[in-house]
């Protein structure tokens, strides 16, 4: 009996001896991360039957239990997730927030300081005070170009870090995965050589391991016997028991400047979407990268692409200073086009800006499927589908680039577009001299002190860089209009097309040619051969004119040219009895009065009306007053006119004009609504980063309730241990006592 | 709820960092002066301030170009002044000159005198807007207007207007070029100023035309077409060159007569002697000048002689009105010009100080409201750190001694 009470005062002794180690345990862990407070959970021994009556025999140690919630654990690892998605957007989107910020440091006193050299070269085109405004003008051209690519230049900052932050992310996310299934290994032996009970602070180190690669992206935990499955964003597994598959960095398929996340299968890296991976720092970064970054690069670019495309198309429509036309100031690459690592065929996309008022800061994604060209803006999915190219979408003119550069393409080929990107990077001011700032209208016109009548003339301008003729006598040909990818040098040779049998030829060599009529639009692809229609629209490129008959169609071999309007031809018009003749041969005169415009065949007298615009040849003037028979007018090239501002009064109007955004806003204005763009951002942002903390602020207070150390609590239990330990000394004290007494019984 | 020791450290931890951040941006708000840090602070707000700074640059270069047309146009202004006193100089030489007592020499005199007004009004022509650029020339500011030659003096501009963007869209034309002023002077309503000589004794009237086949010829000299005794001939002489243009060539009524680029039509049949001087319709004031010079210089013995004085002089008298009407005219397009940018300097100022305004109204800090901001947060910082050192401190192991 004594030593029944021995081994009861004993497992007491060891029972409170263990509340204590593990309530120390508890207090030298309570900082650390993830840990969960343990608690020794004792049960009373079997009693066993002596003389009929059962007594106790005393306690014993069934476990120390972890105290862990499975489902608050993974509450707070999924809100973790987007935190962690919250957290790097905001310090992403904050880089971007304070590129901007500064109103002195960024685009808008560059473009400002810009514009205003140039109207003082309109103040003073010519002469010393001349000179000087146009150097002044080409410095400001280089500033601002400096100042593009400046910012361009931190923007393609940003986009490597961004890169880099990737493979470094896919570094840590790989450790993890290695350590997790170490772990696995580890957990599952020890707890196979134990009878079921577990290693605790093994499982701690696991589930904080999971913690932390929740906060770089989502996971998906699956529990297998001891082990964890970990599935990264749409069931790829990235730990299965104890082995792990790595994540690969890889270079985008589409676009070699980014990286992706891949895996490796059968030898060969596979790409994972990027919505495929969302949550944690990984989806963050993709997610700013295509909802800012790029938005970000592209609105530059917009910026860069709209000035030196209109400030390059109305210097080519004016004179320089050497009395030559007006060349580009600005250069500027092309629209960046890739074709897909994955395409089968050779197929290359070339696309062009038609049409810079309705581009927009989007990518393009443009496939070749089912026989049709889908062409997708990537930001908010909307699609336009044709059967052939050329194409046009958003301002952009996608063609396929003419032989022998590329093959047809195969089904399912796609091919990333994005139109402006390289335009803040690549915008160079591609003029010297000053001289050669177009200044001046190529254009003069003067009537004779011998005019007896009242006719006025003003002073001309010119309004298109080709000029267009016909030699039919029934059919006319309209004025030529082009859009922003015309390059004056497709008509340094005049264009010469021909007439017979219904049909059209002499097309440019390897360009196509699309004919709307009545809303249909048909592609010829190059050599064309074109159906004539009477009043349907042929663009070519860059180009587009109305060929319209009086009701008899054109002869056979009637001709249509298109040629450059500059040098402005000399001619003398002659008023007589209302009408004017002597304009070029082959000229189609257009005259519009208010809204109606008439267009006359080569050859016939043109009626006069007075405040009447007449336009041939690109040549633009007006005729006001009565003019008396035999009265003449001369139009022709301006030989002399050193001092005329014409044409820069018309650059100047670049900065005013509302060419963006479908002609809703200035070159300024759409950089504006950028920079609202990115503080909005930076506010949703912040405003969902806020929630975010505070969601997960009550979701780990919920954790920590149930796991958390309690100081207190563990100092409460440490006295509590500590007097079931000296009340089983005691025990044991009296036991042996006892067992002493007993034995001086026998004395 | 059961609290762990870490929720107490890690959730008075954070609440106080976020305080010093919300009191760290109130700082740097005050310290720049300026309610917008970054974009994200107000979008809209920062937007609009990139699109008015675009106006207020905008209406700072206007301002510029309004300065720099006002001096030109003032420059302008006082030329057409002097232009105009030094007409009517001449119109009185002129009208005095008509003085039936005056003596070869003293009409000699007068001819000098007019020379002399010829001569300022050649330079008047000529001025230049003080760099160099001549104001007179259309487009062609680097060449002289106008150049002397044997009739009088040729116009070397064009026919350009030059402009300056004076506001948002407001043109204000600069000088005018110097055939509108000192040209367009109008001796009749063709193309060609005929004038029978007073002392015609047939009854053909002629009328000029310019012949479009021969246009090229045009000289813009005066010529005179005189008859022989019989009527039956002809000579067309040069007079401002002195040379022969057609010699004596047989003539038979009703034909046309054409030489140098102009058609001349005699109705009815000339008579003995007939002569008829032809000038161009439209001349500047310095043919005018010269042509009256000419005249002055010519002795006048004869009665014929005297008549061709007093036609000469009559329509010197009338040039120099019409040309008077032109200055008049140029002048007040001036003097319009110089009004209208006067107002629009005014406006240009008051919307300098209403984008002040309103940029100020988006960016600039409320000082008083800021400041207080400040010291509130610095109160709710102040009892978040002291009640955190409180909670903290309290610990049941201070209780637990020996």
């Amino acid at each position: 009996m004594g030593t029944n009470i021995l081994n009861i005062g004993q497992s007491a002794l060891a029972a409170a001896q263990m509340g204590i180690t593990t309530t120390g345990q508890n207090i030298a862990n309570a900082s650390t991360p993830g840990y969960s407070r343990q608690v020794l959970l004792q049960s009373a021994n079997e009693p066993q039957n002596i003389g009929g009556t059962f007594v106790g025999q005393g306690v014993s140690i069934s476990q120390i239990q972890r105290q862990y919630d499975q489902y608050i654990a993974q509450q707070v690892n999924s809100i973790t997730s987007t935190k962690g998605q919250a957290d790097t957007y905001l310090s992403q989107i904050n880089t971007l927030n304070n590129l901007v910020a500064d109103p002195t440091a960024g685009i808008s006193p560059a473009l400002q300081s810009f514009f205003s050299a140039v109207q003082n070269v309109a103040a003073s085109p010519n002469g010393t005070a001349g000179a000087a405004a146009r150097q002044a003008m080409l410095s400001s051209a280089q500033s601002l170009v400096g100042r593009i690519n400046g910012l361009q230049g931190q923007v393609a900052q940003i986009s490597s870090d961004v890169n880099s932050q990737i493979t470094s992310t896919v570094t840590t996310i790989n450790g993890y995965a290695t350590q997790i299934a170490q772990l696995n290994d580890a957990i599952s032996k020890a707890q196979s050589t134990t009878n079921g009970s577990v290693p605790n602070d093994l499982l701690d180190k696991r589930d904080y391991l999971v913690t932390q690669l929740s906060q770089l992206t989502s996971v998906n935990v699956v529990q297998q016997g001891p082990q964890y499955n970990i599935f990264i964003g749409n069931g790829q597994p990235l730990v299965m028991g104890t082995t792990s598959n790595a994540l690969q960095v890889m270079q985008s398929p589409t676009d070699p400047t980014r990286v992706e996340v891949g895996y490796t299968s059968n030898g060969k890296t596979v790409q994972i979407p990027e919505n495929g991976l969302p949550g944690g720092t990984l989806g963050g970064l993709y997610d700013f990268r295509s909802s800012m970054l790029d938005v970000t690069q592209n609105a530059l670019g917009r910026v860069a692409v709209a000035v030196a495309t209109a400030f390059n198309e109305q210097s080519n429509l004016g004179q320089d200073l050497n009395g030559q036309p007006g060349s580009n100031m600005f250069s500027i690459s092309p629209v960046s086009s890739v074709p897909n690592s994955n395409n089968t065929s050779t197929a290359q996309i070339t696309a062009t800006i038609s049409n810079v008022s309705a581009l927009t800061t989007s990518n393009y994604s443009l496939q070749f499927t089912g026989g049709n060209y889908q062409i997708t803006r990537l930001s908010d999915g909307t699609t336009q589908t044709s059967a052939t190219l050329p194409a046009q979408f958003d301002g952009v003119t996608f063609q396929l680039a003419p032989p022998p550069a590329a093959a047809a393409p195969a089904n399912g080929d796609t091919f990333l577009i994005r139109p402006t990107a390289n335009g803040a990077s690549t915008i160079a001011v591609a003029m010297n001299d000053p001289n050669k700032i177009a200044a001046a209208a190529p254009i003069a016109t003067s009537a004779p002190s011998t005019n007896t009548g009242t006719g006025k003339l003003t002073s001309g301008v010119l309004n298109s860089v080709v000029a267009s003729g016909s030699t039919s006598a029934s059919t006319t040909i309209s004025a030529v209009k082009t859009d922003d990818s015309f390059n004056p040098s497709a008509v340094t040779a005049p264009i010469t097309l021909n007439y017979s049998g219904g049909n059209l030829t002499g097309f440019p060599a390897g360009a196509a040619v699309t004919v709307t009529a009545g809303g249909v639009t048909t592609n010829y692809a190059a050599p064309a051969t074109v159906p004539y229609t009477s009043g349907a629209t042929i663009s070519v490129s860059g180009m587009s004119f109305v060929l319209k008959d009086n009701g008899t169609p054109p002869a056979n071999g009637d001709q249509f040219t298109l040629s450059s309007s500059q040098p402005v031809a000399t001619t003398q018009l002659t008023y007589t009895g209302g009408n004017l003749t002597g304009f070029p041969v082959k000229a189609n005169v257009t005259v519009t009065n208010g809204n109606t415009s008439t267009t006359y065949p080569a050859g016939t007298a043109v009626p006069y009306t007075s405040g009447a615009t007449y336009s041939y040849n690109g040549v633009s003037f007006s005729l006001s007053g009565t003019p008396a028979n035999a009265d003449v007018f001369n139009i022709g090239p301006n030989t002399n006119g050193s001092g005329d501002n014409r044409n820069a009064l018309l650059l100047q109007k670049v900065q005013t004009n509302n060419s963006m955004i479908g002609g809703t806003t200035t070159i300024q204005g759409a950089y504006a609504q950028f920079v609202s763009l990115v503080g909005n951002k930076a506010n949703e942002v912040q405003a969902t980063n806020t929630s975010e903390t505070a969601m997960l602020k009550s979701a780990t207070d919920a954790q920590q309730s149930v796991s958390g150390v309690n100081l207190d609590e563990e100092a409460a239990n440490l006295l509590k241990y500590q007097q079931a330990y000296q009340a089983a000394a005691k025990l044991m004290q009296i036991a042996s006592q006892l067992f002493t007494t007993l034995l001086t019984v026998g004395q | 709820m059961r609290i762990s020791t870490n929720m107490i450290y890690q959730n008075g931890g954070s609440a106080i960092s976020d305080l010093q951040s919300t009191l760290n941006k109130t700082q740097q708000q005050i310290a720049s002066g300026s309610k917008i840090l970054t974009p994200a602070d107000d979008p809209i707000g920062s937007a609009r301030a990139l699109v008015i700074s675009q106006a207020q640059a905008l209406n700072d270069q206007y301002a510029v170009n309004r300065q720099y047309a006002t001096d030109n146009l003032s420059i302008t202004d006082g030329v057409l002044s002097n232009v105009s006193s030094n007409l009517s100089s001449a119109k009185n030489l002129i009208v005095s000159a008509g003085n039936a007592g005056l003596t070869d020499s003293d009409r000699a005199a007068i001819a000098t005198q007019l020379q002399g007004v010829y001569s300022q009004l050649l330079s008047l022509a000529n001025s230049t807007d003080g760099t160099g650029s001549y104001l007179f020339s259309g487009f062609s500011t680097t060449t002289a207007p106008y150049t002397q030659t044997a009739n009088g003096a040729a116009y070397n501009g064009d026919q350009g207007q030059r402009y300056l963007q004076a506001a948002t869209s407001s043109q204000i034309p600069l000088s005018a070029p110097g055939n509108l002023i000192f040209g367009n002077i109008q001796t009749s309503s063709g193309q060609f100023n005929i004038v029978p000589d007073p002392s015609n004794t047939g009854l053909a009237t002629a009328t000029a035309k310019v012949d479009p086949a021969t246009a090229s010829s045009l000289t813009g000299d005066n010529y005179q077409v005189t008859f022989d005794a019989s009527g039956t001939s002809y000579t067309v002489t040069d007079k401002t060159t002195g040379t022969t243009v057609v010699p004596s060539t047989a003539y038979t009524s009703p034909a046309n007569i054409t030489f140098a680029g102009i058609n001349l039509t005699l109705t009815n049949a000339p008579g003995s002697n007939d002569s008829f001087s032809i000038q161009p319709a439209s001349q500047n004031i310095f043919e005018t000048l010269t042509d009256a010079i000419n005249a002055l210089n010519t002795p006048t013995s004869t009665l014929a002689g005297r008549k061709d004085l007093t036609a000469a002089l009559t329509q010197a008298n009338n040039n120099i009105d019409k040309s008077l009407s032109n200055v008049l005219t140029a002048s007040a397009q001036v003097g319009t010009s110089i009004q209208q940018l006067t107002n629009l300097n005014t406006v240009g100022t008051a919307t300098d100080l209403a984008n002040q305004k309103t940029l100020s109204s988006i960016q600039d800090l409320d000082y008083a409201k800021a400041i207080s901001t400040l010291s509130q947060q610095q109160t709710t910082l102040q009892a978040a750190q002291q009640s955190f050192v409180k909670i903290s401190g309290l610990s049941l192991f201070n209780y637990i001694s020996n």
